[in-house]
């Protein structure tokens, strides 16, 4: 009996530890891509894939041509040609490192994955599904 | 054989201990909404609001005979178009309050009124398909469970 004992106690440090971190990596990938996203971002390329192929489809961005501005939980994505005009406002929120971004009114939200390069360049991507084909669109964006 | 019993002790209190704490991690899994909402529910009736200009101008109502249903089974939504089952690989769960089906890359949100234990009424207000909450549908689906 005394030596179950031992083992119990000899167990319990440890498995509060590790199931505590497994609860928590999720909500810390989360919270970091919550941080990393926050601030002004300019959009430089949008490319796109059919089947893992590229479509060939490239689009380059002039300098403000789309800006998208993560402040908090509220998205605004506008032309910087004309700052005063906001295109369109969404909220946004990261769960399970896939990042939901609802307009304004709407009752949907688009899921998107992010890919950082670095602190000041991340890939928006969004991936579906058309009849047999799986599509995926990246938009390559810069901190400024 | 010490080894052994220090390993099968540790299995099982890791095991067990982990998955505790990975189901009350999931809101989904001690949602109320969610417990409520399981099982089959007829579509009976529905009212459209129509809004110009932000006031109410026209309601059009009424029952639904189509046969339609949907299906809430732990995480999984299906819906049965009268004919025959859709598995359109849907899932769902409740996000600040908000009924969220999922499909794909997208989520759809709306609002689960209850009027009872059997029967619930689901709004959708997509004010951005007008442009803005001032001109604007929103509808309201009367649900009741399927007996069978």
């Amino acid at each position: 009996m005394k030596r179950y004992l031992q083992i119990l106690l000899f167990c319990v440090p440890f498995l509060f530890v590790s199931c505590k971190k497994e609860q928590q990596s999720t909500e810390g990938t989360d919270q970091q891509i919550y941080t990393k996203l926050q601030g002004q971002w300019r959009a430089t390329q949008q490319s796109s894939t059919v089947n893992g192929s590229p479509s060939g489809q490239n689009q380059n961005f002039n300098g403000n041509e789309l800006i998208f501005r993560f402040d908090n939980n509220v998205l605004l994505i506008y032309n910087g040609e004309d700052k005063t005009a906001i295109m369109k406002k969404y909220s946004w929120k990261v769960i399970d490192g896939e990042v939901f971004l609802r307009e304004q009114y709407a009752d949907s939200a688009n899921i998107y994955t992010t890919s950082f390069e670095d602190n000041n360049h991340f890939l928006l991507v969004e991936s579906y599904q058309s009849g047999n084909n799986k599509i995926t669109v990246t938009i390559h964006f810069s901190r400024f | 054989m010490k080894k052994l019993q220090y390993l099968l002790i540790f299995s099982l209190c890791y095991f067990t201990a982990c998955k505790k704490d990975t189901a009350q991690s999931n809101p989904e899994s001690i949602s109320e909404n969610q417990q409520k909402i399981q099982g089959r529910w007829t579509q009976v009736y529905f009212k459209r609001f129509d809004y110009t200009k932000g006031n109410v101008d026209r309601v059009v109502e009424g029952e639904v005979k189509s046969g339609e249903y949907v299906e809430f089974f732990g995480n999984r939504y299906r819906f049965h178009n009268g004919t025959q089952m859709v598995d359109n690989g849907s899932t769902f769960y409740f996000d600040n309050g908000e009924l969220a089906i999922r499909d794909g890359n997208t989520v759809f949100y709306s609002t689960i009124r209850w009027q009872s234990a059997d029967a619930f009424i689901e709004v959708r207000d997509d004010g951005s398909a007008a442009g803005g909450p001032e001109n604007k549908s929103v509808f309201e689906y009367s649900y009741v469970r399927k007996l069978n």
